[in-house]
């Protein structure tokens, strides 16, 4: 499932002059490489400033994946005893993968229906032995936000370190200052993708032998830097506003699409994502015929392709794992850009159900 | 002596999501109030789907079992809302 957004304008403009400023090793010490060693510094500034962290708490990585197999690996190996990694049920596959990949047991928290970890069943899977826990700000394909502030409240009690994915949110929300290690993914707000973004909490127990011999791209951490504050300040603008349309689409497709429903936390999730479940359809169907009318959007269904699997997130949510469209909508989206989409979609779904029916 | 309730039994084995689904809505279109209907799957997202529509639409899974007759599949027994 994608959530990627398109590159923005100004982080376009950042990349093609960073590509000519930046072009040199940061690490050395010619003038050029003390050029681009000025960007990346520049760039790991902004995207603190952005994120409300200390500029030497921000680290890149060669890709978002990365990211997140890092922030596990760098707090592993100074943790006290090899114990359990809890995280929840719909977290990132590659959050979870990294998870399993330790070879620590891992033990995985359900959610309700709306997607949401319960902060006491959370808390009360973590133990005394737990080597660390893991949970996403906000989930990336229903876009419920998850109780990241009293989880952690309660984890710091118990001295166990929290990683944060926050791949789905940045740019999007404010993010809550309460993790040890963060995870952000320029790609999704905006920003170019082939970068991820990891933030370490100073005063975190953390080897960083892993990061030793890894250069970082000058121009797509410029370029990434630009996305952020980009985004952050068009949801500062816009996120009321468009949060206002995800209500409209919600209510209008329950009750004027029959068997249709919007699936994931009705308030408490991102500003502008609206996951919606049409019954007795399959979402590739619904994705071309709205590409065809010019909306792209993404499926959650894996009807096509024998070697997928059904979403986990809406399998752990007791959703319906076929007809689901995820929409992620643009900060500039107009009412009269979701009154089409109301006028495309029930014709849309009528049709495709006719054709299975 | 009372006749046994008529027992329906979809066998939508081969059948990509969302087909089992849709069978079991014109099955809760064509029964009575809280009859029971068993349908056997195979496509892996019946696991999530069967009981997700079930919980929509007020019905309920009695039980699930693999399939008895050793073809594959999974065998689920399902209550229509009353």
């Amino acid at each position: 499932m994608t959530s990627r957004a398109p590159l923005g304008t100004a982080a376009r403009e950042a990349l093609l002059t960073a590509l000519d400023a930046g072009w040199a090793d940061p690490t050395r010490l010619y003038g050029e490489a003390r050029q681009a060693q000025l960007l990346l510094d520049a760039a790991k500034e902004s995207i603190a400033a952005s994120l409300g962290v200390r500029t030497d708490e921000i680290r890149f990585t060669p890709s978002i994946a990365l990211a997140r197999r890092r922030a596990l690996a760098g707090l592993v190996p100074v943790a006290r005893q090899p114990g359990s990694v809890v995280t929840s049920t719909v977290e990132h596959s590659a959050v979870i993968d990294a998870a399993v990949a330790f070879g620590h047991p891992v033990v995985e928290v359900g959610v309700d229906t709306d997607g949401q970890v319960n902060s006491d069943d959370f808390v009360a899977a973590c133990r005394p032995d737990t080597t660390l826990a893991c949970l996403q700000v906000a989930n990336q394909e229903v876009g419920t936000l998850q109780p990241v502030e009293v989880v952690s409240e309660r984890l710091t009690g118990l001295g166990i370190p929290l990683v944060c994915d926050a791949s789905a949110a940045a740019g999007y929300i404010k993010i809550p200052p309460v993790w040890s290690v963060l995870t952000a993914a320029p790609e999704s707000f905006g920003g170019p993708s082939g970068i991820g973004i990891l933030a370490v909490r100073t005063g975190v127990r953390w080897n960083p032998s892993d990061f030793a011999d890894e250069s970082t791209s000058v121009p797509l951490a410029a370029s990434a830097a630009i996305a952020l504050e980009d985004s952050s300040r068009q949801a500062a603008e816009h996120s009321l506003r468009v949060s206002a349309l995800v209500d409209l689409i919600r209510a209008r497709v329950s009750a004027e699409i029959p068997d249709c429903l919007a699936v994931g936390h009705p308030t408490q999730r991102l500003p502008h994502v609206v996951t919606l479940t049409c019954m007795y359809v399959d979402g590739e169907t619904l994705v071309r015929e709205l590409d065809r009318v010019g909306f792209s959007v993404a499926s959650g269904s894996a009807c096509v392709a024998d070697d997928l699997l059904p979403s986990h997130v809406l399998a752990a949510m007791g959703a319906l794992t076929h007809g689901n469209l995820r929409i992620g909508l643009p900060w500039d989206v107009t009412l009269a850009d979701v009154e089409r989409f109301m006028l495309e979609l029930p014709r849309i779904v009528a049709e495709a159900r006719g054709k299975l029916l | 002596m009372t006749q046994p309730e008529p027992r329906t039994l979809l066998d939508e084995r081969g059948s990509r999501c969302p087909l089992p689904i849709i069978a079991l809505s014109k099955a809760l279109a064509g029964l009575a109030p809280a009859s029971i209907v068993e349908i056997i799957a195979d496509d892996p997202a019946a696991d999530a789907d069967i009981p997700a529509w079930c919980r929509l639409k007020g019905a309920h899974v009695v039980e699930s079992f693999a399939a008895p007759d050793g073809l594959g599949g999974v065998h689920y027994v399902v209550q229509l809302p009353g």
